[in-house]
């Protein structure tokens, strides 16, 4: 069984009373222990899934199709009540910002005890003693006494290492990582991501990783969602993504890739950018900027598997045989 | 948070001294001869001289600024130009009242006026909002002598569910002491519930789009708790800095909630000294003003420090 | 990038502005009681100077419809009277405060150095005196009258333009085209005149609304103590006075004038809100 299994994931956002899908038909798993990536632009769709998940969504969103399936179960209808529930016991989720995350006015110790106390129901003096234990299992330094201090006595990373271990405090059993260290020093951002590492294989949680930086992809990612205006164009292993791109987009998306740490915003050798929620045509999203675009690709196409690897599949009509062009073209 | 402290009350001493040099300068530039309005056009010239000698106005202008501040360092107001009566006694007497009133006030006010902003805040534009939108400008509409006449006739005379001259009861008849504080305080309260309540609106919807407030939901704090203690831990602090600033209003208001009511407190006493022409007693109550203020507002700054972490350290 | 990055600030799907309501009903209410002030003349049915012994305190009737005073004087028609001079000295004072703020926190802000901290530091005792004491001071130095009323309000109004007016000339001064204003050699007054002064008039009017409101109250505040136009004028807070003595046996007599003010305050209120509204619609505070 999957930790996590999004299936035909559909959210639609309301704006002037028009509906626009800003996630469509997502699907993919995670399991125990694995970390899949999930990358693209700005204004692709990862965090509006990530908060799909969550149930977190604005109130202007909503999930209209498919599931979230959470070990098993699928929660995407679940109530607010069980919801709360859900949240920081069974999954975690840290943020791209560390400065602004964490409130102002309350000590680091309390914000990490305060899930403790919900979700385990420990008292004051235990949940303080596990979120000390916890502060020092994220490297903190002289925890104990740090424990009543407020987050502007605390540097970035040490901030983020707060934020994760107030994610992790309940043993969750997938955490969503939307950018954790976009906003961090590159030798901070090394720390983070080993600390994730080392968390993870400790407690074989499932990770989603969202992030735009391949380089973070290779390096710590099992699996890669690669996501376009909403949809998931691609998914794949990652050395089987790395080595044969079977969506033009990912293949631009590598193929500017010439460092192997460069973001995606500064993505040069695709013309255009990603069209707004509101402006996203009905079939390939990706339609306007593809050097490979033809006319069927006005209508959604269907998600097919790729031939080098069982758990590769691309949502393209280049990859669907008797559509007008040999899959191998480009 | 000892040196902040300090630090503060240093910064009290100039700003102190700026509002008594002007109390000084203000009471000297009253149009008019104070010896001739007091004791009358008919005065001798003897009667004008022991006048002059025993208020001090024949010396020097330095020395009278000097001596002036003398007095007040010792706590010395001089005496009433009518009754020759100690200043600073007849203020003391009467000022436990203005603060107990000006106090129970600031309670009322904070206590309706904090949930009333964030049941608001969380309406955001439902018709709660709009409710606490009109209840509110109702309160920013009310003049307080308008308000405490109001309820002086509903509540004093209609109902009869308060005595309608209040204060006078001492503490040793603590039911009859409260009774005679509720409809003044009530008064006080409901006006500044308009302002607190509309600052804690404000504040709530700048704070729950915060990346804190997303964290808190993340991990599944409920809504309940995000709103009462996540994101009105911070906007309280916004609120303390509205008070503080208030407090000069609020004063302003005792003064005419203390007339309607019939309370004896430092705003029936200015009336009746600007009635009397009293000048010595006016210039000790607005020493006493001033100083109420100043002192107000450095509470209120040293209460931020408590209430925000951030400035303990900074 | 955050959870709602593609959506706007706040709840997008309620797009109406409550501001243009609120401006349109305080206007209208603005606009009746301004032709009540001006008309009053016309409108009132007696004389509110006309005391008469055989007319004391009579209930409202058709002859007199909110009744008569202790002197037997039309009280619907002091209450018109009474509105020109509490508008008056609203009007006035703020206009005063407007004109006096705006040029001295023009001139700190555009000047800076020691004027500045003159003016700012005086500036800033002012407000260390809660304003009704302030005006109460004031009154009692200056002595009674409307035209010291006036000043008096305007005194305790000032800190508020001059304030808006300095910093405005502040961020204005260091503008690229105020320094070429000055090499092309335009004197002082004539850059503070033609060039700052017309960009900070918008925002000043805004206050100007605002404070009108609070001008109001001060006035009829300090009516009510005692310190307003001294008798037999009319003034609202005045008659409120005089209802308020025999406040046990005619109520009506305090009730009519505040009434009367709340309405004025109202309409100035939902005025200043609705303006405010329409600057930032998130806070109202």
């Amino acid at each position: 069984m999957s930790v996590l299994h999004i299936d035909d994931l559909r959210t639609s956002l309301t704006l002037n009373g028009r509906q626009h899908h800003a996630v469509r038909e997502v699907n993919f798993r995670i399991e125990e222990g694995e970390t899949v990536a999930v990358v693209g632009e700005s204004g692709c769709g990862k965090s509006m899934l990530a908060m799909s998940i969550m149930g977190l969504l604005p109130s202007i969103a909503v999930v209209t199709d498919g599931h979230v399936v959470l070990e098993g179960k699928p929660i995407e209808r679940e109530s607010e009540r069980q919801m709360e529930a859900i949240r920081g016991a069974r999954i975690g989720m840290i943020f791209q910002e560390p400065m602004t995350a964490l409130n102002p006015v309350l000590t680091v110790g309390e914000q990490i005890a305060e899930p403790l106390r919900d979700h385990l129901g420990l008292s004051r003096s235990e949940a303080r003693r596990r979120a000390i234990a916890l502060m020092e299992r994220v490297r903190i330094p002289s925890a104990a006494s740090r424990y009543d201090s407020y987050p502007h006595e605390f540097s970035g990373g040490m901030r983020q290492r707060v934020v994760i271990a107030l994610a992790i405090a309940c043993g969750p059993r997938l955490l969503i990582a939307d950018e954790p260290t976009t906003a961090l020093d590159v030798t901070v951002q090394r720390q983070i991501l080993d600390l994730l590492d080392m968390l993870q294989d400790d407690g074989r949680m499932a990770m989603m990783l969202i992030t735009h930086n391949l380089g973070i992809v290779a390096a710590h990612a099992d699996r890669v969602v690669v996501m376009y205006g909403g949809d998931m164009v691609e998914s794949a292993p990652v050395r089987a993504l790395f080595r044969n791109p079977a969506h033009p987009y990912s293949r631009a998306l590598l193929a500017s890739l010439p460092r192997v740490d460069r973001d995606l915003s500064e993505l040069a050798s695709i013309p255009g950018r990603v069209p707004p929620l509101t402006r996203l045509p009905d079939g390939c999203r990706f339609i306007d900027r593809c050097p490979h675009a033809m006319k069927i690709c006005q209508a959604l196409p269907p998600r097919v598997p790729v031939a080098d690897d069982a758990e590769h599949e691309v949502r393209c009509w280049l990859h669907v045989e008797g559509s007008g062009r040999d899959a191998s073209a480009g | 948070m000892l040196r902040f402290i300090g630090r503060r009350l240093v910064t009290l001493v100039p700003t102190l001294l700026a509002v008594l040099t002007l109390v000084f300068v203000l009471v000297r530039v009253v149009p008019g001869n104070p010896a001739l309005i007091l004791l009358g056009d008919q005065a001798t010239p003897e009667a004008i001289a022991r006048f002059y000698r025993e208020t001090g106005l024949d010396q020097p202008i330095w020395h009278q600024y000097l001596s002036f501040l003398g007095q007040i360092a010792r706590g010395d107001l001089g005496r009433s130009m009518i009754n020759d009566r100690p200043v600073t006694s007849a203020i003391a007497e009467v000022l436990p009242y203005t603060l107990e009133l000006s106090i129970a006030g600031v309670v009322v006010g904070v206590l309706l006026g904090v949930p009333l902003g964030v049941v608001a805040a969380r309406s955001n534009g439902g018709w709660v909002d709009w409710l606490v939108r009109i209840v509110t400008l109702g309160g920013l509409s009310f003049p307080a002598f308008v308000s405490a006449i109001m309820m002086l006739l509903v509540f004093g005379l209609w109902l009869g569910w308060f005595p309608i001259i209040s204060g006078g009861k001492p503490w040793s008849d603590p039911g009859g002491r409260l009774m005679s504080l509720a409809l003044p305080a009530i008064n006080l309260g409901l006006v500044m519930m308009a302002y607190v309540a509309r600052v804690t609106r404000g504040g709530m919807l700048n704070t729950l789009p915060s990346d804190f407030i997303r964290t808190a939901r993340a991990k599944g704090v409920p809504m309940r708790r995000i709103v009462w203690k996540h994101a009105l831990r911070n906007v309280l602090l916004a609120v303390v800095t509205f008070t503080g600033l208030y407090f000069s209003v609020l004063i302003g208001n005792s003064v005419l909630t203390e007339i309607v009511f019939n309370r004896p407190g430092l705003g029936k006493l200015v009336v009746g000294a600007l009635d009397r022409r009293d000048y010595t007693l006016l210039q000790g109550l607005v020493v006493t003003y001033a100083v109420l203020v100043v002192v107000v507002n450095t509470l209120t700054d040293l209460l931020y420090g408590l209430v925000d972490p951030r400035v303990k350290t900074g | 990038m955050s959870a709602a990055a593609p959506v706007p600030a706040g709840a997008a799907g309620r797009t109406y502005r409550p501001g243009r309501t609120a401006i349109l009903i305080g206007a209208t209410i603005m606009a009746a009681v301004l032709a009540a002030a001006v008309l009053a003349p016309v409108l009132a049915p007696h004389d509110p100077y006309a005391q008469s012994i055989a007319t004391r305190f009579r209930p409202p009737s058709a002859e007199h419809w909110l009744g008569t005073d202790g002197f037997g004087r039309d009280t619907f028609s002091r209450i018109l009277y009474g509105l020109r001079v509490t508008l008056l000295t609203a009007f006035a004072s703020t206009s005063l405060a407007l004109v006096a703020g705006t040029a001295l926190g023009i001139m700190s802000g555009y000047y800076g150095g020691t004027l500045d901290r003159w003016i700012s530091a005086a500036n800033d005792l002012l407000m260390s005196f809660p304003q009704m004491v302030a005006g109460i001071i004031m009154v009692a130095l200056l002595g009674p009258g409307v035209t010291n009323l006036i000043l008096a309000i305007a005194i305790t109004a000032f800190p508020a333009f001059y304030r808006m007016a300095r910093s405005a000339a502040l961020a204005l001064r260091g503008r690229d085209y105020i320094d070429a204003c000055r090499v092309l050699g335009y004197s002082d007054g004539r850059i503070m005149l033609r060039h700052i002064l017309p960009e900070t008039m918008d925002d000043m009017i805004v206050v100007g609304t605002l404070w009108l409101a609070t001008a109001v109250r001060t006035e009829s505040s300090l009516a009510f103590i005692g310190l307003g136009a001294p008798p037999p004028a009319a003034t609202l807070g005045g008659l409120v006075r005089e209802g308020f003595d025999n406040l046990l046996e005619y109520p009506g007599l305090a009730i009519w004038p505040s009434l009367m003010i709340l309405l004025i305050m109202i309409g100035l209120n939902l005025i200043g809100d609705g303006l405010r509204d329409s600057n930032d619609p998130r806070a109202s505070a």
